[in-house]
């Protein structure tokens, strides 16, 4: 059986491994870590839903804000960092 | 054929609260609903507490009275009922970008002050102090009340349902009322499409089918209706701790009705933007239209900075269902013995204290505040 090509993806500044067509999320439960992000309430969360519709995996990919890890393809060498609730901040992806 | 004292039609915010109230007395109380708690307006309204609404009608001494007390009543709500909503005393603040708006405000916020409540007229550095990320283009100031806050309103009616149950109320949902038997101009009979009661009193709490439910018992309600339309996004990086509203001077709509288009944006507490509104007169119904939500997506990014990829979860809408003057409607209605009105439009900020006088009429004969301005009399005194 082939294997699937394999890939390093950047998570908080740690390359970690993924395979091709793996979800972003799913590349980050198999390297051991399950907390993705923290509340307001500097709780920790991480995948719920699996499916796009909970936003627990949210993080910021490729300085794109918000994205759902879960429904998020990892493609090689893309920057994932972790979104800090505990701050009130001002988006900086302003519309016209 | 039950007995009971009274039958409380509608179980929004202000028929639940109603409810609660008289649970605690020892009047037999039945709450009929007509679908599902909360299914009416209540589970489209904005969640604001809110007291600087008097630039719309001016300052009146009984309204703003009732309107602090309900207000305070809050602070202590969630506790009393054991249930949560939600609530927060986030402070109000409305911003300002037209001079003769700022104007007016600025001579809202005196006359409040002398009569002793707790809000201010801050200037643009002051206004930016308290609202970092704001668009400060074109922003002249803001009127800013510590007294106001927000709940989320899908809790609201709930929780004094619980509470009511708790006292042993009944409570019925899934149950319209079908017809009113009034004989002699007493009311002989409620008539749901599952039960009969024959109630002392009638306490009509039915917000936009108030109407209807009056004209069952031969008399009216005179409602305009006004839909309002709100979007909801997915769940961002904390933006704002509290509500921001923005109240430009009025504008004529389509049809030629006057209408202060305000904006309001607040988060959620799971980190989702909602945003409103739209004012569509005689719109008696909860569709949303393509054209309100641009409106509100567009006002809102001009509040604070809004990434434009920002999906919207889903847009929905209520009827709000103003009398005349703006002004609520509550106490007895002198054309058929033990009716009582509980309708306005602004539900949230008055559900306690519409409750609790609602209730004290029923219990003692007299209302807990003075409420001669809002007896539906006045739509027919010449």
């Amino acid at each position: 059986m082939d294997k699937k090509h394999e890939f390093l993806i950047q998570v908080d500044g740690e390359k970690i491994k993924a395979v091709e067509g793996q979800t972003i999320a799913a590349a980050i439960l198999s390297s051991g870590r399950v907390g993705f992000r923290k509340t307001k309430t500097k709780r920790m969360r991480g995948p719920y839903c699996g499916m796009g519709v909970c936003y627990e995996c949210r993080m910021t990919v490729n300085g794109v804000e918000n994205l759902r890890t879960c429904v998020t393809k990892a493609e090689p060498g893309c920057i994932v960092e972790t979104q800090d609730d505990t701050l009130l901040l001002g988006d900086k992806n302003e519309t016209g | 054929m039950k007995k009971v004292d009274v039958c409380v039609i509608g179980g929004g915010v202000i028929g639940s609260a109603v409810t609660y109230y008289l649970s605690k007395t020892n009047k037999s109380v039945v709450l009929l609903e007509r679908k599902a708690i909360g299914s009416g307006s209540a589970r489209a309204t904005f969640g604001l507490l809110t007291i600087q609404l008097f630039k719309y009608f001016g300052i009146i001494d009984s309204y703003l009275k009732i309107t602090e007390e309900s207000i305070r009543m809050y602070e202590t709500l969630e506790k009393e009922l054991g249930a949560s909503i939600q609530h927060r005393r986030t402070g109000g603040l409305v911003v300002i970008k037209d001079e003769d708006n700022y104007k007016d405000r600025a001579e809202m916020v005196s006359s409040l002050k002398k009569r002793n409540i707790d809000i201010d007229i801050l200037d643009k550095k002051q206004t930016i102090e308290i609202v970092p990320n704001l668009k400060s283009d074109g922003v002249l100031g803001a009127s800013y009340s510590e007294l106001e806050g927000e709940v989320n309103p899908l809790m609201l009616s709930d929780a004094f349902v619980r509470g009511a149950l708790k006292n042993k109320a009944e409570v019925v949902s899934n149950d319209p009322v079908a017809s009113v038997l009034v004989k002699n101009g007493k009311i002989e009979a409620v008539n749901t499409t599952q039960n009969c009661y024959q109630p002392k009193y009638v306490v009509n709490a039915a917000g936009m089918w108030a109407n209807e439910i009056a004209k069952m018992a031969g008399i009216d309600v005179p409602l305009r209706m006004q839909r309002g339309q709100l979007i909801l996004t997915e769940p961002v990086r904390p933006l704002l701790d509290m509500v921001i509203q923005l109240v430009p001077p009025p504008t004529i709509d389509d049809v030629g009705n006057s209408i202060v288009l305000s904006t309001e944006i607040r988060q959620m507490i799971n980190g989702n933007l909602l945003m409103g509104g739209t004012r569509d007169y005689d719109e008696a119904n909860t569709r949303t239209t393509l054209a309100g939500i641009k409106s509100i997506a567009k006002r809102a990014a001009s509040i604070i900075p809004l990434n434009k990829n920002i999906n919207v979860l889903r847009a929905f809408s209520g009827v709000r269902h103003i009398p005349e003057d703006g002004l609520p409607i509550m106490g007895f209605d002198r054309r058929v013995d033990g009716w009582v009105n509980a309708v306005m439009h602004v539900g949230i900020t008055l559900a306690p204290v519409a409750g609790k006088i609602i209730s004290d009429l029923i219990d003692t004969g007299r209302p807990s505040f003075d409420i001669s301005e809002f007896l539906i009399d006045r739509f027919y005194k010449k």
